[in-house]
């Protein structure tokens, strides 16, 4: 399994731990897990062998999930105001280009995971009502006379303005949720969205279900990455896609020296000034630093069974759009 | 001001009692926490990846050969399996009280 070394031995620690105690009985142990099968499933990982990054701090597995919550939870609320202030607004420009990159057609079934507020929700929405309308304009010019049923039809529901096209939104955190509800109310979407508390490691949803599965911005904050893919791989249709945006390494020497200063001096002032949250915005930029290369990261969803796995950095690799295919 | 009105939802009437200014301002910046049945369509237990059925009465999502169920939020459906609830307990229970 070509996987890059960090990654090789803390897996390896954590199967190696697994096999040891696979004949031994840790009575207390079972006390402080979740009940029910999950219980099970961890006892595969011990708390002690399989610790993990949180940005430049070193945490079990266990609490990661756990502390990134508390980061959402706490910059929820100023998440879209410190998304603008951070990337100098740049951040919508690698949205857009993440659903120009995807080109949905309406129709389309989308599973944005981490998608909390919305962005490419809103986004998929507004591009395939455009799409929409720009078809019903070529058929109105190509037939200039319509009979009464078919003037009385384009008065029906607005369900037809998108062509069946749908997107679920989940994400791990409430506040996210709520501030993505609140904001499709604000702005007067309703039809084919749909929002959803669940965890990206375990997706609430049957196979093969859906055309596409983003992931904007909230791969490197998933405990166990490897799990989020092969769920991703699940629920995607045969022929399905799936793009990630994520903040990726810079190419570019000089650059990458002002991307460091920028990122470690300014967008934690920026944070505390702005949402009052020094330790979030200090762990967003540590944990882009600890996310896989390009290339690692491509290995690994191929890892997942995606087939024809490119990326494309934008804004000299500060951000790269990964794209697969289930096959 | 409100331009558009939705017609209250029972979940919704229960809430609000008279609708005084304030509260109109409140719904007015307050999506509805309808849910929505498209994900009944789409939803599945984590457990068994069986369909799940929707209980009005309590707003849950229900499975019901496992006995477990998903609580609804403002509309959002939290599937987070730590978080479901077993409901063969919460059954007897019923039973126990009536």
């Amino acid at each position: 399994m070509a996987a890059p070394r960090s990654w090789a031995l803390w897996s390896f620690c954590g199967r190696g731990w697994s096999r040891a105690v696979s004949g031994y009985r840790v009575p207390g142990l079972r006390s402080s897990w979740p009940r029910g099968p999950l219980g099970a499933r961890l006892l595969s990982q011990e708390k002690e062998a399989t610790e993990t990054h949180f940005g430049f701090e070193t945490v079990s597995e266990e609490e990661k999930g756990g502390k990134v919550y508390q980061v959402f939870e706490s910059v929820a609320k100023k998440y879209d105001v410190m998304n603008d202030m951070m990337s100098l607004g740049i951040h919508r420009v690698w949205k857009d280009l993440l659903l120009w990159k995807m080109r949905p057609f309406p129709g389309t079934q989308l599973l944005d995971v981490a998608g909390g507020t919305g962005d490419i929700a809103f986004r998929f929405l507004n591009y395939v009502q455009a799409q929409h309308q720009r078809k019903q304009k070529r058929q109105l010019r190509a037939q200039q006379n319509l009979s009464w049923e078919e003037i009385a039809r384009k008065y029906q529901n607005e369900e037809d303005s998108l062509g069946g096209s749908r997107v679920m939104v989940c994400d791990i955190n409430k506040e996210m949720l709520k501030i993505g509800k609140q904001k499709a109310h604000a702005q007067g979407y309703k039809a084919g969205l749909a929002w959803i508390l669940g965890d990206a490691e375990e997706l609430p949803f049957d196979d093969d279900k859906f055309d596409v599965y983003t992931i904007a911005f909230g791969i490197r904050n998933v405990t166990h990455i490897d799990q989020a893919l092969q769920e991703a791989h699940r629920v995607l249709k045969p022929g399905g896609r799936f793009l990630c945006l994520e903040f990726s390494q810079v190419n570019n020497p000089l650059l990458s020296r002002l991307y460091d200063v920028y990122s470690f001096q300014v967008i934690p002032v920026l944070g505390e000034v702005i949402a009052g949250d020094w330790k979030s915005y200090q762990y967003l930029v540590e944990s882009i630093r600890q996310f896989p290369s390009q290339e690692e990261f491509k290995e690994m969803i191929e890892d997942a069974g995606f087939q024809k796995v490119t990326y494309e950095n934008l804004t000299s690799g500060i951000v790269a759009i990964h794209s697969g295919f289930k096959l | 001001m409100v331009t558009h009105s939705l017609p209250p939802t029972p979940g919704v009437c229960m809430h609000r009692g008279h609708l005084n200014q304030q509260e109109k301002n409140e719904r007015k910046e307050k999506p509805p926490h309808t849910f929505d049945p498209v994900l009944l369509e789409f939803l599945v237990c984590l457990l068994s990846k069986k369909p799940l059925s929707y209980e009005a009465l309590t707003n849950e999502l229900i499975n019901e050969d496992l006995g477990i169920a998903y609580s609804i939020i403002d509309g959002i459906p939290n599937m987070i399996l730590q978080a479901a609830r077993m409901t063969h307990q919460n059954t007897k229970q019923e039973e126990m009280e009536h």
